[in-house]
């Protein structure tokens, strides 16, 4: 292809210029970048065009029917029922993730993850600053003293923020948080991974900030996750809403203070890139969900109950989150649940179970105990 | 389950029906919300699904991958409705389709968006992109939100590849003028220092 002449509209009408731009891999940067190279004088061109492709991306997501889970699951078991009356010999018996409710909270959760590396991180503290430095934190507040709490052990641990959140930490990870926590603003520093379920309240944004990158959300669930040998900073949307900025951004503090989410907003199945040495984000890219759902098993659970024995309850809750339950079995084994608890943090959900049964929960050493008198037949 | 996509791709063409189900997952509402915008009637549109999911099962050790899956899907969608479409046209009349001269119907995740959106014009944006001619935001639609290639594109409308770069250069001069607004340094400096 023959770029040379081409004016910022041929580049944007362009699937291999988009494709850079909507999903850059190494082939096509190296390619754009040489070329731009080159072509110094058509840099002005492919910026605004690449402006262009992101604009109007950004603008087709909103216009776009929204997914209808209910009707998707209808077809589904059209066709199933279609497959097997043609194959009786295909195995059915997996258990469908269309034939629970759990699907409904499947589209209405959010969730993100953000895979980070610690290597470039760690090595950034040892050597001197030169060429591209790390953006210096922007302080947002001073806060008067900051709670630590670190994962040591193999196992996840689960960490109550004061605003009803949960945090599961992941092995070797830690959050960092003020004591004003209750502050206009919700503000998390990670190091490693992370599973977070945020308390609703728009009024008060939560952020995480992950070695120079500003994940914002209202108020809703999402995963971050740290693996240690990416040196990439990758956020992945679940579904739902959520912003990310750097930090080095000018406009960050606006983007910070602002009510509603500014910077790039991921809707569902997109994914961002964060590239800490040249501290730049790549424009979204869609993801595919059969990817995104190998690293979330949270999505294949159900927290949809009805009349289930509480312990079935703490069963599923215990596998889904990776923590200890403890309860007599003799006392609240009788009591039965009956909600509907896809969107609740894990410490809201403790609440409205233990409210329904009339018990208590205390969380200790990663352990939640719950407490009660029991339910009558 | 499936390690990555080549894993799907291989117990899908093997017969396994979780594969099978994933990809279900991963195609079925796209392609429902590229069917809905071609064609009000809904049902129709679903039974449309129904039938393209059951022929990609049948055909599964002929597919190549899984990009060439949703390029298949979204061709066997339009040419569906569009044979409807000349066969209905006489009886149902033009109201059914969404053509040339109807406009999209917000849906509210449009509106939320727009709601939410503390750019001004991006909301503008998404105003003009919807008024855009049907095949124009076609063609629009399918490159920048589903992110086929022209060339795909092409296959996908039964035109051929210049008429679909005529397409979108005809929407993006529509969508010039905007462009003026969109803060290109901001983002310049944001994606690509």
């Amino acid at each position: 292809m023959n770029y040379t002449n081409y004016q910022c509209e041929d580049f944007v009408a362009d699937s291999y210029f988009r494709q850079w731009v909507k999903q850059p891999d190494e082939a096509s940067s190296s390619y754009w970048y040489a070329f731009l190279t080159a072509h110094p004088e058509q840099a002005e061109a492919i910026w605004q065009a690449a402006a262009i492709v992101q604009a109007v991306a950004e603008a087709t997501v909103g216009l776009t029917a929204p997914a209808n889970a209910a009707e998707e699951a209808t077809i589904w078991q059209a066709v199933s029922r279609q497959i097997q009356a043609n194959e009786p010999s295909t195995p059915f018996s997996f258990l469908s993730r269309y034939r629970n409710t759990g699907w409904n909270w499947l589209v209405a959760a959010a969730s993100i993850l953000i895979v980070l590396g610690a290597g470039w991180w760690v090595r950034s503290r040892h050597l001197p600053a030169s060429g591209n430095v790390a953006p210096k934190p922007v302080a947002i507040q001073s806060p008067i003293s900051q709670i630590e709490q670190k994962n040591t052990t193999p196992k996840p641990r689960l960490v109550s923020l004061p605003d009803g959140s949960s945090v599961i930490l992941k092995q070797g990870s830690q959050i960092r948080y003020s004591t004003q926590f209750d502050a206009p603003r919700r503000i998390v520093h990670l190091t490693g991974e992370a599973y977070f379920e945020v308390a609703r309240n728009p009024a008060r944004p939560f952020f995480v900030y992950a070695h120079g990158l500003v994940t914002k959300v209202l108020g809703t669930s999402f995963n971050v996750r740290a693996y240690s040998a990416d040196t990439d900073v990758v956020v992945t949307v679940r579904s739902g809403r959520v912003a990310v900025f750097t930090e080095s951004d000018e406009t960050h503090r606006q983007k910070v203070e602002s009510p509603a989410l500014e910077g790039i907003v991921l809707t569902q199945n997109q994914q961002i890139v964060f590239a800490r040495r040249a501290v730049a984000l790549i424009k979204p890219s869609e993801i595919s969900p059969a990817i995104a759902r190998t690293v979330f098993p949270l999505h294949a659970a159900s927290f949809v109950f009805e009349a289930r024995p509480v312990g079935e309850v703490f069963d599923q809750l215990a596998d889904v989150y990776g923590i200890r339950i403890l309860y007599d079995k003799a006392t609240l084994g009788l009591c039965r649940i009956t909600a509907d608890l896809s969107d609740e943090s894990l410490s809201e959900k403790m609440l409205i179970i233990c409210k329904t049964i009339e018990a208590s929960y205390k969380l200790t050493n990663n352990q939640l105990v719950v407490s009660g008198q029991g339910c009558r037949p | 389950m499936f390690q990555d996509e080549a894993c799907l791709w291989k117990a899908f063409q093997q017969g396994d029906i979780r594969a099978f189900e994933v990809i279900y997952e991963t195609h079925s509402s796209t392609l429902l919300a590229y069917g809905k915008r071609l064609c009000t009637d809904h049902h129709l549109v679903k039974d449309i699904v129904q039938d393209i999911f059951m022929e990609i099962w049948t055909r599964r050790r002929t597919l190549r991958d899984l990009h060439t899956i949703k390029y298949y899907l979204f061709k066997i969608m339009r040419n569906k409705l569009s044979r409807l479409h000349q066969k209905t046209a006489v009886l149902a009349g033009e109201g059914l389709w969404l053509d040339e001269d109807n406009q999209f119907t917000p849906s509210i995740e449009f509106l939320i968006t727009q709601q939410e959106t503390s750019s001004k014009q991006l909301a503008q944006l998404q105003n003009a992109i919807a008024r855009l001619p049907g095949r124009q935001r076609e063609a629009i639609m399918l490159a920048f939100y589903h992110d086929f290639s022209n060339d795909e594109i092409a296959g996908i409308m039964s035109i051929n590849h210049q008429s679909v770069i005529n397409h979108l250069n005809r929407a993006l001069s529509a969508l010039r003028d905007l462009f003026l607004k969109v803060p290109i340094l901001a983002l310049l400096l944001h994606y690509f220092l």
